[in-house]
């Protein structure tokens, strides 16, 4: 599947990386690692905002691990390198070797059931001392009816999936990702946990309305046969919602927000 | 419905006790009472609008003594209230008057340096949002600035959910919903587009997260809030006609259970719109 919103896009694309970060804290950061890369997006911004960290970033996608390696080629970004890895089983990868792991919108990737499993892999990953950085948005709100008819229908599909792994907690109208982030880190024993709460306005006429709208329109054009699957829909439905949704985002009456969020804590 | 009694949560003295719990909550989750203003240069008059019991109203005037600060709401109970702790605090600097914020404002034009309101979709009709920005906005002095507080919340209790879902469907038959859909209230995708609208530039946009799942130690405080908001709910659910009695009594019981479990996730989203009038 699809990874799934990115609210930050517009963000990364600006060279904002790691903004809750203090001087000293970006001070005692040099290696960097970043589980399910894809294509590279924050890899590359962080390694160019921070010519002094080596920035990693691991997926276990080949095409995307390929197309990071030729973008990091052509920026000369020689503090950005990528290899074809497995974030839930990076044995390979020694213990202790990170000053921060970064994982953001990495939903799609994992069942929610594995979410100790990457806090626990990203932890091991980390020295101690080291910050675990996990970066999650809810389905974004919108005043477009197709738009917010596939976000639920999204959702819906996903809490089905979910259902079998994991006993319901709540209907299937949202993601729910966010609100376990905090506890997941708590858990592990994570120390410092602190939260930060983004927003990113991706309205008609907004900077980040072409980005945003953009991701949004893959994720629910690579998510058809998950929905199909799913049986929450059927292909004239969502196909006729994808139209309308293409047409809504581009009306100057468009308005759309997306929140997400940022958890981090320290290894002990 | 008249204008006067559009609030949802209805006017009781538990929703006075709920606002006034929740305004310390969000104060603390928010880290401050003007997070995104840490400089009070040139604002002296502060007007909080829909006040209720004058949580905010009355901690700023306690923290700022140089301010002036002036809190209206349409419940002349919770201004009592919160003219007795004025009162009782020492507190020459805050005052409260019943007023309307669906009406004209009885203030002249250019008032105010600071207009601060919080959760305005709890009583704005579909229909009257523009009016009531313009409203603030006329109040406002030239470079006065105008801060809105809107909320979302997630979380993992299936019974508050389905109180959410009752919520957005009486607000819809009431008039009182924007969104495309029944999963939220709408707003917060709009309050950029009104402040814009109404003539507000350098809009900006700040979100807090409060986290109040098990083991953050304010779980307790909060599971009291949506409880004490799905009691208080129930005869806007039963006016609009989206539940029964025995519906609304069993989710009410379980949204308690729910919320003080220790597998309860919840995170509450506030996004704070800031607009200076030109």
């Amino acid at each position: 599947m699809t990874r799934l919103y990115q609210m930050d896009l517009y963000e990364i694309g600006e060279g904002r990386v790691l903004p809750e970060l203090a001087d000293e804290q970006l001070a005692d950061t040099h290696r960097v690692l970043d589980l399910w890369c894809g294509r590279g997006e924050w890899v590359m911004a962080t390694a160019q905002a921070h010519p002094e960290m080596q920035v990693e970033g691991i997926d276990t996608n080949a095409d995307f691990i390929e197309a990071a390696r030729r973008q990091a080629r052509l920026a000369s970004l020689d503090n950005a390198s990528f290899r074809v890895l497995d974030p839930l089983h990076a044995s390979s990868i020694p213990d202790g070797s990170f000053d921060l792991v970064n994982a953001r919108f990495v939903v799609d990737f994992i069942p929610l059931d594995s979410w100790s499993l990457l806090v626990r892999e990203g932890l091991r990953l980390l020295r101690p001392g080291g910050i675990l950085r996990l970066t999650e948005g809810d389905s974004p709100i919108t005043t477009s009816p197709a738009t917010e008819r596939l976000s639920a229908l999204l959702a819906r599909a996903l809490w089905l999936a979910q259902r079998n792994l994991d006993p319901p907690t709540n209907n299937g109208q949202g993601l729910l990702v966010t609100p376990k982030l905090g506890r997941s880190l708590r858990d592990a024993g994570c120390l410092d946990i602190q939260h930060m709460a983004f927003v990113t306005n991706f309205s008609a006429g907004m900077p980040a309305h072409a980005a945003v709208c953009q991701n949004l329109a893959t994720v629910y054009q690579e998510s058809t046969p998950f929905l199909l699957e799913r049986e929450v829909t059927t292909a004239e439905e969502v196909a006729s919602l994808q139209a309308q949704m293409l047409e809504d985002a581009q009306a100057a009456s468009f308005n759309a927000v997306g929140f997400y969020l940022t958890v981090e804590g320290k290894k002990p | 419905m008249s204008s006067d009694n559009t609030y949802i949560l209805g006017h009781t003295a538990t929703e006075m006790v709920r606002l006034t719990e929740q305004d310390r909550l969000i104060t603390m989750g928010m880290d401050g009472l003007l997070p995104e203003l840490p400089d009070l240069a040139g604002i002296k008059r502060v007007l909080d609008v829909a006040c209720g019991p004058g949580g905010w109203a009355l901690d700023l005037a306690q923290k700022y003594q140089h301010l002036q600060v002036l809190g209206i709401d349409v419940d002349g109970g919770m201004i009592d209230y919160a003219t007795a702790q004025a009162k009782a605090g020492g507190l020459d600097n805050a005052t409260f008057r019943v007023m309307n914020a669906l009406e004209p404002l009885d203030f002249p034009d250019n008032t105010f340096d600071l207009v601060n309101a919080r959760f305005l979709a709890g009583f704005v009709p579909q229909n009257r949002w523009s009016q009531v920005i313009m409203e603030l906005r006329r109040i406002l002095r030239p470079g006065g600035i105008i801060r809105w507080t809107e909320q979302e919340w997630t979380g993992t209790s299936s019974s508050f959910e389905q109180a959410e879902a009752y919520t957005f469907q009486a607000m819809r038959r009431a008039g009182q919903l924007l969104a495309a859909d029944e999963r939220n209230v709408g707003i917060t995708p709009l309050m950029r587009r009104f402040l814009s609208d109404a003539g507000f530039r350098n809009v900006r946009e700040v979100a807090h997260a409060l986290d109040f799942s098990a083991g953050t130690g304010v779980q307790r405080a909060y599971a009291q809030d949506l409880w004490m908001a799905t009691v208080l709910l129930q005869p806007f659910h039963l006016a609009l006609g989206v539940a029964t009695q025995q519906e609304l009594d069993d989710l009410q019981q379980r949204v308690q259970e729910e919320s003080l479990a220790d597998d309860f996730y919840a995170v509450w989203f506030l996004l704070t719109d800031l607009g200076t009038k030109p």
